[in-house]
């Protein structure tokens, strides 16, 4: 998908939080992707760095923490594991329709930064 | 070194607007579709004649995305239907913001039906939640059955 545009989203809620607290320079940030969002993560990274490059922020790091699609059979309600970039169309063991949960998250859970006043002297790019 | 807990969805600006809009298009009883596909299967096609059956009975609007071209909005102007052309200039999708703000520049007010004609492109439109009723997708044979 479009991760460039998903990561200026990224940088412009993670630069509102920062000023909200006090201003500072982004250390890291920590976001969940789901297995059904259509993010690649290694381009979503890619486009962090674009965006944050000769920026204050330039350098900080984005974590992704990966969330699976679980998929739950309507029948007896247990998760059906499945290998990893596979899908099951249906239960393997009674041929009933299948649930999904999980797997769509697309969210900047949390940020780490250097406050400016607790940089001392740092100043900003 | 300090921490902020932001739990923010990244597409909840999108989502906010969604809401908004689906909360007016409520009060005002006007049926919201969503047309997705893949560029060139039919979706103004099947529009024009989804719209040239239903016109005399009921106040019809659409907006039209296109990453370039102004065609849709005026093949459905020549049938009298009003029709705006969201450009989206490179956006694969489009967003509740837009429209929201299509919504407000045009004469929109007391339709019954109103037509999105979304970019061609089965991945990003699905989503961008625009406040609609339903998703209308169009596969057309041509592309396999996989």
């Amino acid at each position: 998908m479009h991760e460039m545009s998903l990561a200026i989203s990224i940088y412009e809620t993670c630069r509102n939080a920062v000023r909200d607290a006090g201003e500072g320079r982004l250390e890291s940030v920590k976001v969940a992707v789901g297995e059904l969002s259509a993010v690649e993560p290694e381009l979503l990274e890619f486009a962090w760095e674009a965006i944050t490059k000769d920026t204050e922020d330039e350098g900080s790091r984005l974590e992704i923490e990966w969330r699976p699609a679980r998929q739950y059979c309507t029948h007896c309600g247990h998760e059906k594991p499945r290998p990893s970039d596979s899908w099951l169309m249906f239960c393997p063991d009674c041929t009933q329709p299948l649930r999904v949960d999980g797997g769509y998250e697309l969210d900047v859970l949390q940020l780490r930064y250097l406050a400016y006043d607790e940089a001392g002297g740092a100043e900003e790019a | 070194m300090k921490t902020v807990d932001v739990r923010k969805k990244v597409l909840a600006d999108n989502e906010a607007a969604a809401t908004e809009l689906r909360e007016r298009f409520g009060q005002s009883k006007t049926l919201v579709l969503n047309l997705i596909s893949s560029p060139g299967s039919g979706k103004t096609t099947l529009l024009e004649a989804t719209a040239g059956a239903l016109k005399e009975r009921f106040k019809l609007g659409a907006l039209e995305g296109d990453i370039a071209t102004e065609r849709d909005a005026d093949r459905l102007r020549d049938m009298g239907i009003p029709a705006r052309q969201i450009v989206t200039g490179g956006a694969c999708h489009l967003d509740a913001r837009q429209i929201r703000k299509e919504l407000e520049a045009g004469n929109f007010d007391g339709l019954d039906i109103l037509f999105i004609e979304n970019v061609g492109n089965l991945v990003c439109p699905a989503s961008y939640d625009l406040g609609e009723d339903f998703k209308v997708v169009l596969l057309t044979v041509t592309e396999g059955d996989d």
